[in-house]
């Protein structure tokens, strides 16, 4: 057991990885790596291609992690915490609560909706019940001119192309 | 002085599906600032690898993180090594949280904050993070490579079925995946460890079946 405290004795008497090369078992290792290279430039490209052919789709995964996990700010409270700028032990809360939470803090919406009950819809229609206001009352002589007015411009239409601009 | 001769690097091709990941989520600052964490947290190992006399073999980028392989440490450089990587992340979390109140950049926050989660992380006592792997080297000093086997796989039971279980517990409460996931990837790493060296033809009485390699973990 004393040898093994020295390194060159450990070193010399430590079986190696096998990482031979030559012959059968070389080139089995060899084809299974280019398989593994192959597979991962595929899996790149298909990552390319989905990220331009569905990009709501990208976004919505990236939304959905980010979601469950504000890594930004987890970090971001944890540098803070070690910078001296708060307190260590309220910056770890605060990461693990953002990075680790299950209930919001207080004052964001429940992330579930609460539960409707059966209420009757509102009742929207107007109040019709209410007084009409008071018209002034007209004399006998604008009466007059109104009716006489009336039956001046009864013919009377708006020429074709007026703009009716306001 | 010490010559720095760069290690050989290599991707795998699960790690290719990264920027396929990247690219739909749209999450441009958060791989950046993972590349940024995981350069530092491996330049510490690196840094440290040289100091205690070792020597770096390949770099492995993975889909969840960069494995480091290493040779020729004792167990307290190995110790020293492992710990040295969550020591770079924990000063870059506070250079960057500083530089985040000076300057008032969020981003410097959220680096702290990541670099913060990735030196915590790797320091659990699970094999293969940094954490497991010094307390691998301890009790290997202390008492022995059969009992620091049985240590290994022990503590790498108890804590992955733990990390699952809470794992699973805040998917259901919070819809969170991502306690989950890392714990999946740690057990699957775990296995992936244990299995790297079966099957070996002459193993010694008492050799360490385990990977030699640090890894960053970017989960």
């Amino acid at each position: 057991m004393d040898e093994y405290r020295d390194g060159r004795y450990r070193t010399a008497h430590t079986p190696r990885r096998r990482a031979s090369y030559a012959g059968a078992r070389g080139d089995a290792r060899e084809g299974r790596r280019v398989s593994k290279l192959t597979i991962a430039a595929a899996a790149i490209l298909i990552a390319v291609a989905a990220r331009y052919v569905f990009p709501n789709l990208s976004a919505a995964v990236g939304d959905k992690l980010s979601e469950s996990f504000n890594y930004r700010a987890a970090l971001a409270a944890l540098g803070e915490g070690l910078s001296g700028e708060r307190a260590f032990t309220e910056a770890l809360g605060e990461a693990w609560t953002v990075a680790f939470r299950s209930t919001p803090p207080e004052g964001e919406p429940p992330r579930e909706p609460a539960h409707i009950e059966n209420t009757p819809e509102p009742d929207v229609t107007p109040d019709i019940s209410a007084e009409l206001p008071e018209l002034p009352e007209l004399s006998d002589a604008a009466l007059s001119a109104f009716m006489a007015a009336s039956r001046d411009y009864a013919d009377y239409m708006m020429p074709a192309g007026t703009p009716y601009a306001i | 002085m010490i010559r720095i001769t760069p290690p050989a690097l290599r991707v795998t091709p699960a790690a290719a599906l990264l920027p396929a990941i990247i690219f739909i989520l749209g999450a441009w600052e958060l791989a950046l600032l993972c590349a940024v964490a995981v350069l530092i947290h491996e330049l510490g190992h690196y840094a440290a690898l040289r100091l205690c006399g070792g020597t770096a073999g390949e770099i492995r980028i993975c889909l969840t993180g960069v494995a480091m392989e290493y040779d020729n440490l004792s167990y307290g450089g190995e110790i020293i090594t492992a710990m040295a990587g969550p020591v770079a992340s924990l000063v870059l979390a506070l250079i960057s949280s500083l530089f985040g109140r000076i300057f008032g950049v969020d981003s410097a926050y959220r680096l702290a904050g990541l670099s913060l989660i990735f030196a915590v992380f790797n320091m659990l006592p699970v094999f293969p993070l940094d954490g497991g792997r010094a307390v691998f080297a301890a009790v290997a000093y202390l008492f022995g490579i059969d009992a620091a086997e049985t240590t290994r796989s022990v503590l790498t039971a108890a804590f992955g079925t733990a990390l699952i279980f809470f794992g699973a517990v805040l998917l259901r409460v919070s819809g969170n995946p991502t306690l989950l996931l890392a714990a999946a990837c740690l057990v699957g790493g775990a296995v992936r460890a244990r299995l790297r060296y079966s099957g070996a033809a002459v193993i010694p009485r008492g050799a360490p079946r385990v990977s030699r390699e640090f890894r960053a973990d970017a989960t």
